[in-house]
């Protein structure tokens, strides 16, 4: 596991530093998420990649069809056939991961994930965004996502950092409440 | 002394009993004359013959007689003695036996009464174990009423809460609308921008 972090690291490193020096952090960002997208949500074409007893031209020939397919850049197709060579497809996922939080940092920016119990609209994403900001000094990136069981209100996670506005929330509180006063 | 003795009791002997045949002899003779008369020669020749035999006789067995029957009574005396003596000494015994006796009876009664007692200590600690085994599970059977009671208790407490707070929730899920809802998210934004910190470490 720490092997796989090590070798995510190194190869967002690699990714990061060529976006730098072609000034495209988000841009790969962007492709590799893309292709990412596209890799975790077919099983054939996790089933083609990861499969040593395919020939490599063929998985070659695989990603150079999807590349085209979503509209990737050269770079990025080349980034994702020296993964195949390197047979550390399987790590994807830790990559862009690792990727995505060193561009953030770069950009001296923050990933928040907002699940509410109804969709957040715009003015609520914007306010979100600046109290969160405000809080933590940083920009926000917000990415959101509903889920029915909260009741109401809505729940914050940035990293290890849990606000819960949550009905649910409250309620289970409550409850926690009042049987500690009965016992 | 022993050779003339000897040759004396053969005389004697003979005396005895050839004597009498020749007085008789002699006294037939004069039986074919006249009338039968007492022959008093005879007669006193009997009678020193007898007397003779007596004399001998004592002379010759009474030292053998007497001392025959001196052993004899000294023997009878010894046996009487030892008879004596194995009686004492069976009167001993019984009197020891019975002083044993005595003393089994004794120790018998004493072991007895020993018993007795060791079983009345026995009887009244296994009387007190089982009165402190009853207290004991009477205390343990409280406790554990009191305890199932405040566990039943608590578990009624915590359905009820758990009920009340479930029919809460289905109330709120009832009633609030898309307006109410975005209130209470505006409401979440606003103290999330107000308070300094309201996060949870997770």
């Amino acid at each position: 596991m720490a092997n796989d972090k090590s070798v995510a690291q190194r190869y967002a490193q690699a990714l990061f530093e060529l976006g730098q020096e072609h000034d495209r952090l988000e841009g790969f960002e962007e492709e590799i998420e893309a292709f990412l997208d596209a890799f975790e949500s077919s099983d054939m074409l996790q089933h083609t990649l990861l499969n040593p007893g395919i020939e490599l031209e063929e998985r070659h020939r695989v990603v150079r069809e999807v590349v085209e397919h979503l509209d990737l850049t050269e770079m990025t197709r080349n980034f994702l056939l020296l993964l195949l060579d390197n047979d550390r497809v399987g790590q994807l996922r830790e990559i862009v991961e690792t990727y995505r939080n060193r561009v953030d940092q770069s950009r001296d920016r923050i990933r928040a994930e907002v699940t509410s119990a109804v969709p957040l609209n715009q003015s609520q994403q914007r306010a979100l965004k600046s109290a969160l900001s405000d809080r933590t000094g940083k920009e926000v990136v917000l990415t959101t996502e509903v889920d029915e069981s909260l009741i109401g209100g809505a729940v914050t996670r940035i990293g290890s950092l849990v606000f819960d506005g949550s009905v649910r929330n409250e309620l289970d509180r409550l409850k926690d409440n009042i049987l500690q006063e009965t016992a | 002394m022993k050779a003339l003795r000897s040759v004396l009791s053969t005389c004697i002997a003979l005396g005895i009993t050839v004597g009498p045949q020749i007085v008789l002899a002699a006294g037939g003779g004069g039986q074919g004359g006249g009338a039968p008369s007492f022959n008093w020669g005879n007669w006193g020749m009997q009678v020193f013959n007898f007397i003779i035999f007596i004399g001998f006789l004592l002379w010759w067995a009474g030292p053998k007689a007497k001392e025959y029957f001196q052993a004899k009574r000294e023997e009878l005396l010894e046996e009487l003695e030892e008879a004596k003596r194995m009686r004492e000494e069976a009167e001993a015994k019984v009197e020891e036996y019975n002083a044993k006796l005595e003393a089994f009876e004794e120790e018998r009664e004493e072991l007895l009464e020993e018993y007795e007692e060791q079983g009345e200590r026995e009887k009244q600690r296994i009387i007190e174990e089982a009165q402190e085994q009853v207290e004991k599970m009477r205390k343990d059977a409280e406790k554990t009423i009191e305890q199932e009671k405040k566990k039943a208790i608590a578990n009624i407490e915590q359905e009820a809460v758990e009920m009340a707070v479930e029919i809460a929730r289905r109330r709120a899920q009832d009633e609030l609308d898309q307006t109410t809802q975005h209130e209470l998210i505006d409401a979440f934004v606003s103290d999330l921008a107000d308070t300094s910190d309201s996060s949870q470490r997770v």
